[in-house]
C-alpha cells in the first residue's frame, strides 16, 4: 500500500489476513484483497460525482463503514465487499448483474441488507433470521452515518437518533457488537434535542405497551423540542413520568413490578418541582 | 371497555374544558396541559381514556408542515362531535352537582352542534 492509496485506512485495519486465501483457505492467495479492491473500484465508479452532506465525495461513506467493520475485528472480505457496495444498487443507476463479478455470497448480503432498509420489512432486533453479518453491516453504516450526523437536518437527526436508541442499541448487543453499541448510545443521545429530559421519559416508558409507547415517545419528543427552556422541559418529563402508571392504565396495562424496577433507575436522577409537570 | 363514560375528576373536567373552548380546534398535548393548567402526567392519561371512549380522536401533522420547520411531528388532539356532545353534558352535571351556576357556553354551545 502506499500513501496514495484511497483503501491504505481500510487496509491499515484489516492487518495481514486480507493478504491471505480467504476465509476457507481455499482462493488463491490475493483474492480476498483483489475483490477489495475491486469493490472499492466499482464503488468509486458508481458513485463519482455523488457527495455526502458533509461535502465529501460520497465513497468515503462505504469506505468508512468496511473500515469500522475491519476494526470490530471482522475478517471476512465478502462483507467488506458488501460494505463499499452497499450503497450502490440504491443510490445510483448501478444494475444488480453489474456486481455478479463479487459472488453470490456478495450479492446476498446486499440484498439482505436492502430487505432491513424496506419499510415494510421488520425492524432489525426482530428479525430473527437475518444474518449476522447484514446486522453488522447495518450497525456500522448507522454508526458512521451518526458519527457525520451534525451535516444532517436536526428533525432527520433527532429522528435517526431515536431510532438509533430503540432499535439499533439493542441489535448491537445481540450481533456481539458492543464497542459499536456503546458508541451508537453514545452518538444517539448526543443527538437528541433536548436529550436527558427524553432519555428519562424514554425509560419511563417502558411501561406502556409496546405498540402505544412508540407513539407516545414519538409525541412526546416533538413535544420536548417545542418546549423552548431546560428547566420546562425538565419539569414536563418528571410530570410525564409521574403519570406513566396511569397512562398505562389507561391503555390497558399496568404492572407494578416494571415500574418499581424503572423508578429504581431513575431514583435520585429527576427533580420534581412547581408548574408545568 | 367497561363504561362509556369517564370518570368526572376535576382534572378530566379541566380537560374536557380545554378541549371544549374551541370543539373544531386540533391541539397538540402540550398545548391542552396549559390550557387545562395541567401536567402532562395527567392529561395524557385523560386523553388515552377519551380516546378510547371515541370523545377525542388524534393525527400526527402532516409531513409538510414539520419537515420544513425541521422538526419532529406532532400529534394533534380534537374533540369528536359525540364527545363534545356528551362532554358538555358531562361538565355541565358536574357543575350542578356543585351547586355552581352553569357557564352559558355550556347551555349554548356558540353556534356549533
Amino acid at each position: 500500500m502506499n500513501r496514495g492509496d484511497p483503501l491504505r485506512p481500510l487496509l491499515r485495519a484489516a492487518g495481514e489476513w486480507l493478504n491471505g486465501d480467504g476465509p476457507d483457505g481455499d482462493g488463491p492467495a490475493g483474492e480476498p484483497l483483489r475483490l477489495v479492491r475491486r469493490a472499492y473500484e466499482v464503488a468509486a465508479h458508481w458513485h463519482d460525482g455523488q457527495r455526502r452532506h458533509s461535502g465529501d465525495p460520497y465513497v468515503t461513506h462505504p469506505l468508512a463503514v468496511a473500515v469500522i467493520l475491519a476494526e470490530q475485528g471482522v475478517r471476512d472480505h465478502e462483507i467488506l465487499c458488501a460494505a463499499l457496495l452497499h450503497d450502490v444498487l440504491d443510490d445510483t443507476a448501478c444494475p444488480e448483474a453489474e456486481l455478479a463479478e463479487f459472488g453470490e455470497d456478495v450479492m446476498a448480503l446486499l440484498r439482505g441488507f436492502r430487505a432491513l432498509d424496506d419499510p415494510g420489512g421488520l425492524p432489525p432486533d426482530r428479525r430473527d433470521l437475518a444474518d449476522e453479518r447484514v446486522l453488522a453491516l447495518k450497525l456500522a453504516d448507522r454508526l458512521h452515518n451518526l458519527r457525520t450526523a451534525r451535516f444532517l437536518p436536526e428533525a432527520k437527526r433527532a429522528r435517526k437518533a431515536r431510532e438509533t436508541l430503540e432499535l439499533y442499541v439493542p441489535a448491537a448487543g445481540r450481533a456481539g457488537l458492543e464497542q459499536v453499541g456503546e458508541e451508537l448510545r453514545r452518538l444517539a443521545t448526543a443527538n437528541l434535542p433536548g436529550n436527558g429530559p427524553y432519555r428519562l421519559v424514554r425509560a419511563g416508558a417502558v411501561l406502556l405497551p409496546r405498540h402505544a409507547r412508540t407513539r407516545y415517545l414519538e409525541e412526546w419528543l416533538a413535544e420536548l423540542h417545542a418546549i423552548p427552556g431546560r428547566r420546562e422541559r425538565r419539569r414536563f418529563a418528571a410530570g410525564l413520568l409521574l403519570g406513566m402508571p396511569s397512562l398505562a392504565a389507561a391503555l390497558g396495562r399496568w404492572d407494578v413490578t416494571r415500574w418499581a424496577r424503572a423508578l429504581r433507575a431513575l431514583r435520585g436522577r429527576i427533580g420534581t418541582g412547581p408548574g408545568r409537570g | 371497555m367497561k363504561s362509556n363514560a369517564p370518570r368526572m375528576t376535576l382534572p378530566t373536567q379541566a380537560v374536557l374544558r380545554a378541549l371544549l373552548a374551541d370543539p373544531a380546534r386540533e391541539r397538540y398535548g402540550l398545548e391542552l396541559c396549559d390550557l387545562a393548567g395541567l401536567p402532562g402526567g395527567t392529561v395524557y392519561p385523560i386523553l388515552a381514556r377519551l380516546e378510547r371512549l371515541g370523545w377525542v380522536e388524534s393525527r400526527w401533522e402532516e409531513p409538510s408542515a414539520h419537515e420544513e420547520a425541521g422538526r419532529p411531528r406532532r400529534r394533534y388532539y380534537r374533540i369528536t362531535p359525540d364527545g363534545a356532545e356528551r362532554g358538555r353534558d358531562a361538565v355541565a352535571r358536574a357543575y350542578r352537582s356543585r351547586r355552581q351556576p352553569v357557564p352559558a357556553w355550556l347551555l349554548h354551545p356558540g353556534g356549533t352542534s
